[in-house]
């Protein structure tokens, strides 16, 4: 069906366009203009804010998480974990549990050892390995709350691991005083499994001391990840 | 090509010269009111209650600082303040806005945390040893560098510095952007024979304007990506989403101020159109096309 209009009609018509085009051409050659002269500076602006700016909704950063499940059932006999079913943790999650019965430490471990993480818990330090993947493992606690009692602690008293995909013990084999930038205290490179728990020295003190005391442990089970 | 394509060109130029000359002039009036003005800034700093999540967060590290170092958590709570921390962040930015360098004094914010550990140590009978005060210093240094450090803001001073640097050249961009709207008004005026025409180009310049204002900063309101900035801690975070949010608000305020302009210039077209008509005039005559 064809629709006839007056004279007048496509008269007003064509006013009523002129009123949409012409603004929005100005606004479209204005825009252009704009971004023409000033590419020089819109170009390094709008790369400098994807990096600041995420798809992702905002965190502090200081937030915990948890993925760790407290009623698995993990086999005894299980010799090795495929990599595809353990879930790498973010900075500040909840992913396992420390124990040490012979000193009754029972704690969460955070992967990251952010100050939110040692206040609720052991954390680690996330350029360490997680257990099962056959390299050093470097925790950390304060040593008046959950590493208050690591004084006690003696060669031969077994830490217990527990992960979503398996269960690690390891054996404490000696404690060492170092100071806190005393780099050889630990390896992070060497290519086995030693559990390194440390904490501030000397314990129950005022302020904050140089030393760290220093617990080692092998591991003596525990599915290897591959 | 005849003389009403002609004067039609011209028109569409001088409009056009118009529409951006306003932007030219509504960008540097935003600038002024948010930007590159201080009073803007410190205003900001109260609406997104900046000093007040800045002390909290503050106490909150240097807490955790206290509980690793064997005092109570809320030990140092006398020393940092609220009101120390908005007297100290309202001197760093107004500062900055001077050029200069605000520096808070670490030796003696130190030896406060240091007084405030030696009283707690002798209220409870504890010893202070040689080794204790060497601990206690170390805590009261590292308490003053995380005070520090989460009082002052990395880089502040060159980013005011880049935000004022446009107030050396506004003067002239306002002064050349009112020049061109003045020859572009006068261009429109001598050539449209009749006044209802002269004033439908000023409306299609205001409404081009109004769109140049408010599409960009209409979407990034509605749209709002800055939530997702990555910069904690979080006090930083949301003082600059405010930061941004106002002045966006403000681009939009303009943008309206554009609409009623365009409204009114709409009536006034009408207005002299029927003065137009009941003269005599031919709304398709060539003679009056333009």
């Amino acid at each position: 069906m064809k629709i006839h209009f007056s004279s007048n009609q496509k008269h007003t018509l064509k006013n009523l366009l002129a009123y949409i085009c012409m603004p929005v051409g100005f606004c479209v050659l204005g825009y252009l203009l704009i971004y023409t002269v000033f590419i020089p500076i819109i170009k390094p602006a709008l790369s400098l804010s994807e990096m600041f700016i995420s798809d992702a909704d905002f965190k502090t950063g200081e937030d915990l998480t948890s993925i760790f499940e407290d009623n698995i059932q993990h086999e005894e006999s299980k010799d090795t974990v495929n990599i595809s079913e353990v879930q790498i943790p973010s900075f500040g999650t909840h992913y396992a549990n420390i124990s040490i019965p012979a000193i009754s430490v029972e704690a969460p471990l955070y992967y990251g050892d952010s100050s939110a993480a040692l206040s609720s818990g052991i954390g680690q330090y996330n350029g360490s390995f997680m257990p099962g993947f056959g390299r050093p493992i470097l925790v950390s606690g304060h040593n008046n709350s959950y590493f208050n009692s690591l004084q006690y602690i003696e060669a031969g008293d077994e830490v217990i691991i527990t992960t979503n995909y398996g269960v690690y013990k390891y054996q404490v084999t000696e404690t060492k005083i170092a100071s806190y930038n005393d780099k050889s205290a630990y390896d992070l490179s060497a290519k086995e499994e030693t559990l390194i728990m440390y904490t501030c020295y000397p314990f129950d003190t005022l302020g904050l001391t140089s030393q760290r005391f220093f617990v080692y442990a092998e591991k003596i089970s525990g599915p290897e990840i591959v | 090509m005849n003389n009403t394509v002609i004067r039609r060109i011209i028109c569409f130029f001088f409009s056009l010269i118009l529409s951006l000359s306003l932007f030219v002039i509504s960008i540097a009036v935003t600038m002024q009111f948010t930007v590159v003005n201080k009073d803007f800034l410190i205003n900001q700093l109260s609406i997104s209650g900046y000093h007040v999540k800045a002390a909290e967060y503050t106490r909150k590290s240097i807490s955790d600082l206290a509980f690793v170092g064997g005092v109570p958590s809320d030990i140092f709570d006398s020393v940092v303040t609220t009101e120390r921390v908005q007297s100290d962040i309202y001197n760093i930015f107004e500062s900055a806005y001077e050029g200069k360098q605000y520096s808070i004094d670490k030796n003696s914010l130190k030896s406060e945390f240091v007084n405030t550990v030696d009283s707690y140590a002798s209220e409870n009978g504890i010893e202070i040893t040689e080794d204790t005060k060497n601990n206690i210093e170390h805590l009261s240094e590292l308490c003053a560098d995380t005070y520090l450090n989460c009082i002052n803001i990395a880089g502040l001073n060159m980013v005011i510095g880049a935000l004022k640097q446009p107030i050396s050249f506004m003067g002239l961009a306002m002064g050349g952007a009112a020049l061109l709207c003045l020859v572009s008004i006068t261009m429109l005026f001598l050539v449209n024979k009749y006044k209802h025409k002269f004033f439908r180009y000023i409306s299609y310049s205001l409404c081009g304007t109004f769109l140049m204002i408010t599409i960009i900063p209409g979407y990034f309101y509605l749209t709002k990506p800055y939530l997702n900035l990555n910069i904690s801690p979080e006090y930083i975070h949301s003082f600059i989403n405010s930061f941004i949010d106002d002045t966006l608000k403000t681009f939009l305020g303009i943008g309206i101020f554009f609409v009623v302009l365009f409204i009114s210039a709409l009536f006034i077209v009408n207005l002299f159109k029927k003065r137009a008509l009941q003269k005599g005039y031919n709304e398709r005559h060539k003679d009056s096309l333009v």
